[in-house]
Formats: structure tokens, C-alpha cells, sequence
């Protein structure tokens, strides 16, 4: 995936995890190194299911349970690069 | 001869329905824990008047957000699809006993000198002896897939417990079950069961959590309740990478994997030839009644809109009848998520009435929902009346009914009865739960004539609700 591509793909996530979680900001205020347990943000796990679902719905993917178990997510760079990875397996074929 | 209605392995449900589909009403989402909760590393509220948990799912030590639920399982929450494939795994599970039996209660409507035709389905041949089992499996299912090792979870009376650790065994997952005190202790071979079953079972409160030790020294003597219960298992769940917490009462994925009961019962009562004018369950959280009504209301918005639906639930904990329709927590400690349902708060611990399984708090969701819009019907009963039908129930029909079941065994006399009166036919329709075959000590304690009824005052209820009224 291209540079753009890539930009893109971080704004939308940015854009479901500011609706879901209602953060009321704007996508530039929510920098990639910005942890996820931050009182900006605050995700919980059911908020977690939640982006991911809206993920699924905009990048028409679907997204394997074991991989949303195991992942170690930190910042909301962390949490893009998992979308990243379903999206590009996709992309591919895999 | 008693007649029985069975159905063949290939007439297993291939689907599980989904109310939310067909549902005329709003059922409102969950809304996050409030953040304060979710961050603060302490201790119980309503314990010890300080707000936060042992949440360590969001911790503010940059511990990783773990879903305790698969994808898969919130989806089914979230989804609006009518009818769910179930996986092929989980019907070859189910295979191995469903379809359970449907029965007409003829020596009972005899005994009760009714023109009513009362109709049961039996849950109680599942392998662990209740309907908890199918969504146990399901769940047990999607958490292997996901590449869990070990399920934990609260049990009031046990089932639910039971069915867990039975479902975990096809997968090799470990089980640990925190199993609220008053029914560890009224029903020890519930333990046994499970231990059999290779579970770890744990007395709650314990004091291998911060919930459960918070819990003890409030009051040393709490018979427990599954919201304390359940909160320890969060707890538990939260602090072992490989383990997750799962549950099997309220949620809106537990009550669509108990419509096979529904679905079958339907071809059933089609084999009859008749429709219910009534369909019963007892009412816990609300995946029994669910699970014998839900296919049944579908049904009937199309060809049957008389048909009513009765919840029953002990006058001990009266979520439905006396509750108020909130947003609240399903846990004691309010670290999960608030849902929209009919409570009595979540700090409220239920009298140890022996149908530990309908000491929760609140009301599923859906349940609630239409019960608000008035498409189903609630009662109570007290713990006396309760065992009084259970006896009248097993001396006519040959099966002893667990205590949460004979809660529904109490309505349906109670429906006959009116149709006696009424000089009316009348079709009932009853969900019988589970055996009561390890309750007999709750049964040997009513013939001694030591049966307790215990009510809540208003002012208990009131004053478990009023945080929740405050803050809405």
C-alpha cells in the first residue's frame, strides 16, 4: 500500500474512533502515538468491538476473532496497523 | 400414556433467531462503563463508597484492552439478520441430545381438573441437566476459535456453571467458575459436577479478588449474588492473557442461542396440532424465556396476535414486576458496561431463596424492552408457592422440576386454573428448564416445612436504585 493509501486508511480509522467514541475532535487532534487508554480516549473493550465492526463495514472486510484476541493494542497507531493488516491481507488475496 | 411429541436429530434448528429482526420496538445499545470506573485501580463501589473496580482491561497503566467477547459473539449482538447459521461443530454438539422432549402434562391438567391442554418442554435431558448448555457450547465455540485457553464465569445456582464446564471439555479449554456462596453451600454436588468436569470452582465471594475481598469486609456473612460473582470473574479473567469471561443469562448473543428450544417446539406443537393462547418461562435474566418464546412471538405476530407471554420471576428478587426500567450494569461492581433494562440495581443482593439462577439483578435487554412496550407479561411468586406446584408438578408427571423451572410450573397451574374457572380451553405452553435432581435438599427442607419467603421492601429496592436514578 502506497503512502496515500496509507494516510487514508489512518484518517478513516481515526474517523470510527472518533464517532464511536464520541471524542468530539477533530482526526488531526488524534496523533498516532496517542494511547488508547488516554483520557482523550479512553476505549474499552466493548467500544473496541464496536470500531472494529464499523472497520469491517467501511473497508468491507471481515476480521478473524483470533486476531482481535491476541492483539496488543497500545496507541492509535497500534490499533490502524491491525485494520492495516486485515485490509492489506485482503488487498492480496491472503 | 403420556404423550410426547420427539422430533429426529436431523430436525436439530440449522438457525438460531434473532428477535432484533422482527422487534417493533427500540432496544437501546450499551453504553460504555462511565471512563471514572474504568480507570481507577481501587475498590467496589456501594462496598465501600469509593468509585472505581479492579478493571484492568483499561487501567490507565497502559494495560492492552482485551475484548472478553469474540467478534464473532458481538456481531450476533449487534446484528439484525434473522436467522444465524448455526456452525456445524456446535450442531453436532447439539446432536448429541436435542431435540429434547416436548411433553403434554395430562396427569396434571387430570389433577387440576382443567379443560386447559398444558404442553412443557423439557430441557432437563441436556448432560448437564438445564438449558444453559446451548449457548455453553456455542460460546465455548467461538472462544476456541478465537484461541482462548480458559473460560471463566459467575454461577448463581449452578446450570450455568455446570454447562460451562461441560462445553469447555470438546475444546480442551480450562474452566474456572466463581459460584455464588449461598448456592455453593445449598447445593455442594453442583460443585462436585463441575469439578467433575475438571473446573476450577471458587465460593463467592472469595478472596482471590479485589472485588471479593472488598465484598467480605463490608460483610463477612454475604450469601453472595451473581453480580458479585460475576465481577470476581472479570477480575479474574482480566489479569490472564489466555482466559476470558464469559456469560449466560442477560446478553442479546445467549438469548438467540437458546431459540433452539423455541424452534423445536414449534414443529412440536405443530405435530399437536395446536398454538399456545400462553407461553411460559421463568425468568432469571432471561435466556429461558426467551429461548421457549421468541420463536413463538414470531410466529405469532403473523397468524397467533392473541398469543400472550409470561416471564415469572421469585417474589424474592422482582426485577420485572417491581424494577425500574434503567440504564444499569450487569455486574456488581459496575466495571461492565450499562445496558437499558428493568433492575433493582446492581448492588441489590437477592434473598438466598433455593432458585439461586433468578437472584440477578436485572432483566435482559430484549426482555425488557418489550415487557416496557407491553408484549410480554410478568409475575411473581413466592418461594412456597414455588415448591408447592414443583411437588404437585412431580407427583403427577414423574419429573422433579428444578426450583428456578417450578417457577413456571406455578404460572401455568395458575393459567389452568383460570381456564377451570372460566369454563374455557385454553393451550399453555411451559418451559421446563432443568431437573431438579440436585436440589433435593431444597425439596427435603420444604417437606420439613422449613420453606422461607422473603420479600424486598420498597425501601431496599429504593435504595439500591437510587444511585441509578440519580446519575440518569
Amino acid at each position: 500500500m502506497d503512502r496515500a493509501k496509507n494516510l487514508d486508511l489512518a484518517a478513516e480509522v481515526k474517523d470510527v474512533m472518533i464517532g464511536v467514541l464520541e471524542l468530539g475532535i477533530d482526526r488531526a487532534q488524534l496523533d498516532e502515538s496517542v494511547s488508547l487508554y488516554s483520557p482523550a480516549v479512553g476505549l474499552d473493550s466493548l467500544s473496541l468491538l464496536h470500531i472494529l465492526v464499523q472497520a469491517e463495514e467501511r473497508f468491507g472486510v471481515e476480521i478473524d476473532d483470533e486476531d482481535v484476541m491476541a492483539a496488543e493494542l497500545s496507541d492509535v497507531g497500534s490499533l490502524v496497523a491491525m485494520i492495516r493488516t486485515v485490509v492489506d491481507a485482503k488487498g492480496t488475496g491472503e | 400414556m403420556r404423550q410426547v411429541f420427539h422430533l429426529d436429530t436431523s430436525q436439530v434448528p440449522t438457525h438460531w433467531y434473532n428477535i432484533l429482526a422482527d422487534l417493533p420496538v427500540e432496544v437501546p445499545a450499551p453504553r460504555s462503563a462511565p471512563r471514572a470506573n474504568a480507570r481507577t485501580n481501587g475498590t467496589v463501589p456501594g462496598v465501600d463508597g469509593e468509585g472505581g473496580d479492579a478493571d484492568v482491561e483499561a487501567n490507565g497503566h497502559g494495560t492492552p484492552v482485551r475484548p472478553q467477547l469474540p467478534l464473532s459473539m458481538y456481531r450476533q449482538s449487534i446484528g439484525r439478520t434473522r436467522h444465524v447459521e448455526i456452525p456445524g461443530p456446535v450442531r453436532e454438539e447439539y446432536q448429541r441430545w436435542r431435540p429434547t422432549p416436548l411433553y403434554r402434562a395430562s396427569r396434571l391438567e387430570r389433577a387440576l381438573d382443567t379443560p386447559a391442554h398444558i404442553y412443557f418442554k423439557y430441557e432437563g435431558t441436556s448432560p448437564s441437566g438445564s438449558h444453559k448448555i446451548n449457548t455453553a457450547l456455542a460460546q465455548a465455540y467461538y472462544y476456541a476459535q478465537s484461541g482462548v485457553k480458559q473460560m471463566v464465569t459467575g454461577t448463581g445456582a449452578g446450570q450455568w456453571g455446570t454447562a460451562l464446564s461441560m462445553a469447555c471439555l470438546p475444546y480442551g479449554m480450562e474452566c474456572t467458575v466463581f459460584m455464588v456462596r449461598s448456592s455453593y453451600r445449598q447445593k455442594p454436588y453442583r460443585g462436585t459436577l463441575m469439578r467433575l468436569n475438571g473446573a476450577r470452582v471458587i465460593e463467592s465471594p472469595s478472596m482471590e479478588t479485589e472485588v471479593g475481598r472488598a465484598a467480605l469486609r463490608a460483610d463477612p456473612d454475604s450469601p453472595g449474588s451473581l453480580g458479585i460473582a460475576n465481577a470476581e470473574a472479570i477480575e479474574y479473567a482480566s489479569g490472564r492473557k489466555d482466559a476470558r469471561f464469559s456469560i449466560g443469562s442477560g446478553e442479546n448473543h445467549v438469548l438467540l442461542h437458546q431459540t433452539v428450544i423455541g424452534e423445536e417446539a414449534l414443529l412440536q406443537m405443530e405435530k399437536a396440532g395446536e398454538f399456545p393462547d400462553v407461553v411460559i418461562g421463568a425468568m432469571g435474566a432471561g435466556s429461558n424465556f426467551a429461548g421457549i418464546a421468541f420463536p413463538f412471538y414470531r410466529e405469532a405476530m403473523q397468524d397467533h396476535p392473541g398469543t400472550r407471554f409470561l416471564a415469572v420471576e421469585p417474589d424474592a428478587c422482582p426485577k420485572m414486576t417491581r424494577g425500574s426500567y434503567l440504564m444499569d450494569h450487569t455486574d456488581y461492581s459496575g466495571v461492565t458496561p450499562m445496558v437499558k433494562m428493568y433492575t433493582l440495581g446492581h448492588t441489590f443482593t437477592a434473598y438466598h431463596i433455593h432458585a439461586g439462577g433468578l437472584r440477578y439483578h436485572g432483566a435482559a435487554p430484549i426482555v425488557s424492552a418489550m415487557y416496557h412496550e407491553g408484549l410480554v407479561e410478568a409475575t411473581s411468586y413466592s418461594q412456597s408457592r414455588v415448591f408447592e406446584s414443583g411437588m404437585a408438578f412431580a407427583r403427577a408427571e414423574g419429573l422433579v422440576p428444578a426450583p428456578e423451572s417450578a417457577h413456571a410450573v406455578a404460572a401455568a397451574i395458575d393459567e389452568a386454573v383460570r381456564a377451570r374457572e372460566e369454563g374455557r380451553e385454553r393451550v399453555i405452553l411451559f418451559g421446563l428448564s432443568g431437573h431438579g435432581l440436585l436440589d433435593l435438599s431444597a425439596y427435603e427442607m420444604h417437606l420439613a416445612g422449613e420453606t422461607v419467603d422473603v420479600v424486598p421492601t420498597d425501601e431496599q429496592i429504593q435504595a439500591s436504585l437510587r444511585p441509578l436514578i440519580e446519575s440518569s
